[in-house]
């Protein structure tokens, strides 16, 4: 008999995905504010209708919820994409500035204390996050996904091809070209792991 | 270093970056986040009946049943059918109204009533009277247009022969030789009802 998640079963595994998903998100979408909302739709879809799910279910369906929200915002944006083309040269420019001013956020300035560590060794591992994090928005999508699900969220071949709706043998695939990819990028900028 | 090694090396730097190199203004989006989903979870629990008098609790919702849907449809298409069928048979009470229109002696009026009602008035014997009676007179029309021009025929022959004999335009005998016929022709042109009739009275006068 499976056990049903509780409220609080569910709000700590809210807290150990929340990160992890948003990070997808934006890799994803290259948009902190979107994926900030998409990592939310995803969550409020779980607790709305998966709350009373078992909690070993909890990671594979929300993995799958918060894929299939970022492909509705890949095809709800290109929808959109052509009818801004199409009325673009109607619409006045110069808001950049009102709306940067907008954005601003005080909270955003302030900096998550580090542990103490040597500068230099702190420096070259926040340059390499950086190159991967910028290596992954750059990997193809799909590739990209099935890399995330594998290595980052260990999820099972089976698991994977769930939630990715393909075959195992796909799966394989994408992994193997994305880690092909992103080693041939590191080797590139001369980083070696 | 091979690809799964690669693999975690690198899942171990993004597990760095998430947890550790987040915007503090990111992180409480997030808990926020978090805090309004939540704020919607409402597990249902509901009482199912599993069988056997059990019951077990369990937040199954109301799947789209698609056996619900095909006895929807076949429904709907017994609802159609039955609609049609009631509709072809008024059609055909409105085309047995303009026989019997025409076979009884109702009036336009009557019929262009909307009170009026096929059913109170016309059972199926009367209806079979009033065909029998339209079938005896139209019998009995024959009758009369034969009569008329077998005595058409006798008229004319008469007035050539008249016309020979006294070789006078004689219009007038010919009048008269038709007012000569005519009672004969109703004595002849006696309807078979009451000939019948008689018949059958001279049969009981002679039993008696």
């Amino acid at each position: 008999l499976a056990i049903l998640a509780t409220q609080e079963e569910l709000s700590d595994f809210l807290i150990e995905v929340e990160r992890r998903a948003y990070k997808q998100a934006v890799f994803a979408i290259h948009d902190e504010h979107l994926a900030l909302d998409i990592v939310q739709d995803s969550m409020t879809k779980l607790t709305v209708k998966y709350a009373s799910k078992p909690v070993e279910e909890l990671p594979l369906l929300f993995q799958r919820i918060l894929q299939n929200t970022i492909r509705d915002y890949y095809r709800r944006q290109k929808t959109r994409s052509l009818w801004t083309t199409l009325f673009s040269a109607f619409t006045p420019g110069g808001d950049n500035q009102d709306n940067n001013q907008e954005d601003f956020d005080i909270l955003e300035t302030l900096q998550i204390k580090q542990e103490s560590k040597e500068p230099e060794a702190q420096f070259e591992k926040a340059q390499l996050i950086e190159l991967i994090e910028k290596a992954m928005k750059i990997l193809p999508a799909r590739q990209r996904e099935a890399f995330l699900l594998r290595y980052w969220e260990e999820m099972s071949l089976a698991e994977t091809a769930v939630i990715m709706n393909c075959s195992e043998g796909s799966v394989k695939t994408h992994c193997s070209r994305a880690v092909h990819t992103l080693a041939s990028i590191l080797k590139e900028k001369g980083v070696k792991l | 270093m091979n690809e799964q090694e690669l693999g975690k090396e690198i899942a171990k730097l993004l597990d760095f970056s998430a947890n550790e190199a987040l915007k503090q203004s990111t992180l409480y989006r997030l808990q926020s986040a978090r805090r309004a989903a939540l704020e919607n979870c409402q597990p249902t629990l509901e009482i199912i009946n599993s069988g056997n008098g059990a019951s077990v609790y369990g937040g199954h919702e109301q799947q789209f049943n698609v056996s619900k849907l095909i006895l929807v449809l076949i429904a709907l298409f017994a609802f159609a059918l039955v609609s049609a069928s009631y509709w072809q048979f008024l059609g055909k009470n409105r085309s047995a109204m303009d026989t019997t229109l025409l076979v009884d002696d109702i009036s336009k009026e009557t019929y262009s009533n909307d009170d009026y009602d096929l059913d109170n008035d016309l059972t199926l014997d009367t209806y079979i009277d009033n065909v029998r009676k339209l079938v005896d007179d139209f019998s009995t029309d024959d009758i009369r247009i034969d009569d008329e021009v077998e005595l058409e025929d006798s008229i004319s022959t008469d007035a050539h022969l008249e016309d020979n004999e006294s070789d006078l335009g004689n219009d007038s005998s010919i009048e008269d030789a038709r007012i000569d016929d005519e009672p004969v022709l109703e004595k002849e042109s006696v309807p078979t009802e009451v000939r019948i009739d008689n018949e059958l009275e001279e049969w009981l006068g002679s039993n008696k």
